[in-house]
């Protein structure tokens, strides 16, 4: 119930001066209450008007009129915190806000140590922190408004997510302020609004889950600000002032950020991971290997199948395509199926590797096989998903999609989903019937999971969506940096998805909020995989991460020679998973 | 369900003043309905409880404006489209059109009901999915057919928060002097954000929305006993009411419960 003005002093008529004009409104009828709002009003005023320091405005003058109230105070040019927050792409650097925060320990220390009796700000948080032109800190809203709130059920002290728990019982401490301030430095480094978190919660979200760009140090700094005990914080704000100077101004090691990337001989030797055995063929591996009865089966876009014993990572046999091979294998009984670009769909028997049938498309395969009930279902670049019968290699129908299929299906509950390169997205039945369709505004090329009654796939217009699997109505979507075509992994109630703006996200399969998200110095094109609690994936920048699926943290990253565009796949504590530099890994884990 | 069924919702609801106040804050909304289609027949459903706060005239005020603006908002972003059977590729999402309809509670309440605020629990219902948005303290749960019960809401309370890390006990919560005090609400801040999740509801449960005039002073034990022993939620709704009133009635009660039925055709 309050509203600020800039307006011009015309006391200066030679001269713009412009103030700041603060309006509170009285709504209440109650003469006795009434008085004491404005009693507690013009004490509040006096107090900020015996306040000197560059950091709070300089009040004017004020007054009441009627049922309003008004404070005139110094004009700050400049933003709020709160807006260069949202007005900032990507994260503010560390330094910025180290610099921000060392100011904002000083005009505390000044309003802490005040005579005769110390000034809890009460209301540490973004929007009450004005940065000038000069990048100068200056401290708004002295909680004077709150006179005006009156005993209502809910009424709040101090903003919501911002506040310690020691405020909900009437308590104000400097403690308070150094967990605001706290709560201000996550949300400043995080982007992670405190107020759609439930409250004291900081300690499940560290700093680092979010932004990797930000040093332990300074992350270790804040969470002993937030801590939920106040004898567990600091014990004053000189104490955190002087660890903050010295997280900006000692001889803290270089950001993890800044060494991450180009130190790519010497992570192999950090994290010790062996491949066990590599494979080499003769050009570049962009999808995944199929695990089968400890033989590895891959194709490469030297166009050759290759059967590889997964003990040894020997060769058993090759079998040629006559086109490049982006398509992960799947088998059933004796046969191995899998599509080329050269527009064939083919099943080998597994044995040698000698052809059981081939079944043509009208342009290249990208997807990869599905298999139910024997009947293989496949999308082609001819914009359709062909229903191919596993015994004879013959076509049993065939939908037609708005453009070419280089999704692959997902088949649940006796129901086929997949997307295509126009953005559609469709649901049919196991006899070629379309159930139901939706439209995204660009290719979805990643490959549907399904989880309860949700249908979750990612699209190259940048968002993970989450549709009700048997009306296809939009229940949630998620929005990232950038397009993906990597698929989605579902584990344990979160979905886990990478994208081409170099992210891997963790978002919970019920709600579109990220629980963390995890950056690589490249593109995410392939599906994460799970093992034991770890997500595995590749990105284009060469690594193969491993990372905690809890909380996002590395646990070690392998260096290829080349981009991974492809999926990892796990069996029996191996890892396999191919490269563009022609390779085939198998590591343990 | 077999193939010669349709599935369809049905609602049940009871409000009291109950016994120590002198005006009713709360405020319901209540819709179900059934349409017709080539792909077949959908059932939907929308039921929104808020408990309003700030006073005799605010108070009630806050909870009406919120739950029309929000009933308003659901019917022409969420239930028009489904009931049109239109895709169109710039459709809002469950989600998001439940977070408008929150956005547009809160308006309402600033414009028509100021100084004022009010607790919220909307549950939508397309098909088979419940989606919930909720602020405050009024709650969802899903009651089994088997006595057990599921509770979907997390409550925006102070006192909730202090039980959950251990500073009070549950005892000392019934008396503590910011017992009602609450974090978030609507009309209270400039910008409120719900909590909204996507549960799936199956037909061997039912939905139960209600404000603390009911869950504060009639416990959950009690609560299964009656729903799951009523001749139907009818009088299940009236029972639980009643149930509150008995207990001293301290505040205003509203429960709605949802089912769903089949029916041969």
């Amino acid at each position: 119930m309050a509203g600020v003005y800039c307006a011009r002093d015309l006391h200066f008529p030679n001269t713009v001066k412009l103030v700041a004009i603060k309006e509170m409104m009285m709504h209440t009828d109650d003469s006795l209450l009434r008085d004491s709002i404005i009693q507690n009003f013009e004490r509040e005023a006096n107090i900020l008007a015996s306040l000197s320091h560059p950091a709070i405005p300089h009040i004017a003058d004020y007054f009441t009129r009627g049922d309003r109230s008004y404070l005139i105070l110094e004009f700050i040019q400049g933003k709020d915190l709160e807006k260069i927050i949202n007005d900032t792409p990507g994260f503010i650097p560390e330094d910025q806000v180290i610099k921000w925060a060392l100011e904002i320990c000083d005009v505390l220390y000044y309003l802490h140590n005040y005579h005769p009796k110390p000034i809890v700000f009460r209301d540490m948080k973004p929007s009450n922190v004005m940065i000038d032109n000069n990048s100068h800190v200056f401290l708004i809203d002295f909680g004077i408004a709150k006179v005006f709130e009156t005993g209502v059920k809910g009424t709040m002290i101090g903003t919501e997510g911002f506040s310690p728990p020691e405020q909900y019982r009437g308590e104000a401490t400097p403690q308070a302020d150094i967990y605001s301030l706290g709560a201000t430095l996550h949300y400043l480094l995080t982007k992670v609004d405190p107020r759609e978190e439930p409250p004291f919660t900081f300690h499940e979200r560290k700093v680092r889950s979010v932004n990797q760009d930000i040093s332990e140090e300074f992350e270790n700094i804040i969470n002993r600000a937030v801590r939920y005990k106040p004898e567990e914080r600091y014990s004053n704000i000189l104490e955190m002032k002087t660890a903050l100077d010295r997280c900006l101004h000692g001889s803290r090691p270089a950001h993890r950020a800044e060494k991450s990337l180009d130190e790519t001989a010497s992570s192999n030797d950090v994290f010790s991971v062996r491949p066990v055995w590599i494979f080499e063929c003769e050009d570049e591996i962009r999808q995944a290997p199929y695990y089968y009865n400890d033989m590895v089966y891959v194709g490469a876009y030297d166009r050759n199948l290759y059967a590889i014993n997964a003990n040894t990572g020997k060769m058993e046999w090759k079998a040629p395509t006559e086109g490049g091979i982006a398509s992960k294998p799947a088998v059933l009984e004796n046969a191995i199926y899998f599509g080329s670009e050269d527009k064939k769909l083919y099943s080998l028997y597994l044995k040698d590797g000698s052809l059981k049938w081939a079944y043509s498309t009208d342009d290249a395969i990208r997807s990869s096989p599905r298999i139910y009930n024997k009947v293989i279902y496949i999308g082609s670049d001819d914009g359709r998903l062909h229903a191919v019968s596993a015994e004879s290699g013959h076509a049993l129908w065939k939908i037609e999609a708005a453009g070419p299929v280089r999704s692959s299906v997902l088949v649940d509950d006796d129901l086929l989903y997949f997307g295509c390169e126009e953005g559609d997205f469709y649901c049919a039945s196991l006899s070629g019937e379309i159930k139901w369709r939706n439209k995204t505004k660009r290719a979805v090329t990643s490959s549907p999971a399904v989880y309860q009654e949700e249908v979750i796939f990612a699209s190259l217009e940048g968002h993970l969506f989450a549709l009700d699997k048997n009306s296809g109505w939009i229940i949630w979507r998620y929005r990232m940096q950038k397009g993906s075509i990597s698929s989605p992994l579902v584990f344990k109630d979160y979905v886990y998805v990478g994208s081409a703006d170099g992210y891997l996200y963790c978002v919970d399969v019920f709600r579109p909020v990220e629980k963390w998200k995890f950056k690589t110095g490249g593109q995410i094109a392939g599906s994460p995989a799970v093992y034991e609690e770890n997500i595995y994936c590749g990105s284009t920048d060469g690594y193969l991460y491993c990372l905690d699926a809890t909380n996002g943290r590395m646990v070690w990253k392998y260096k290829t020679e080349g981009p991974i565009t492809g999926s990892p796949v796990l069996f029996s504590h191996m890892l396999y998973i191919g490269s563009m530099d022609h390779r085939l890994y198998a590591i343990k884990v | 369900m077999n193939n010669n069924a349709i599935i369809h919702y049905q609602a049940a609801f009871a409000q009291s003043i109950g016994k120590q106040r002198d005006h009713n804050e709360d405020s319901i909304y209540v819709n179900t309905g059934l349409s017709f289609d080539n792909s077949g027949v959908k059932a939907f459903g929308l039921f929104i409880v808020a408990d309003g706060m700030g006073g005799y005239v605010a108070g009630e005020a806050a909870s009406s404006a919120a739950t029309n603006a929000s009933a308003v908002s659901l019917i022409k972003n969420m239930m028009i489209p489904f009931i049109s059977d239109v895709m169109t590729d710039n459709m809002m999402s469950l989600h998001e059109a439940m977070e408008k309809s929150i956005t547009d509670a809160q308006q309402a309440v600033v414009n028509l009901a100021p100084g004022g605020g009010t607790t919220i629990i909307t549950g939508l219902l397309l098909d088979h999915q419940l989606t919930l948005a909720h602020i405050g303290d009024s709650r969802a749960y899903f009651i089994g057919r088997d006595g057990s019960i599921v509770y979907l809401t997390k409550d925006h309370s102070i006192i909730q928060k202090l039980i959950d890390t251990g500073e009070i006990s549950e005892d000392e919560a019934l008396s503590h002097p910011n017992r009602n005090y609450l974090y978030k609400a609507v009309g209270r801040d400039n910008s409120v954000k719900a909590d909204i999740v996507t549960h799936v509801f199956r037909n061997d449960s039912r939905l139960l929305l209600c404000s603390d005039g009911l869950w504060g002073v009639v416990n959950e034990n009690k609560i299964i006993k009656i729903v799951s022993k009523a001749k139907n939620i009818q009088i299940a709704c009236d029972q639980l009411v009643a149930e509150a009133n008995k207990a001293g009635g301290p505040d205003n009660i509203s429960v709605i419960l949802v089912e769903s039925r089949e029916i041969a055709v």
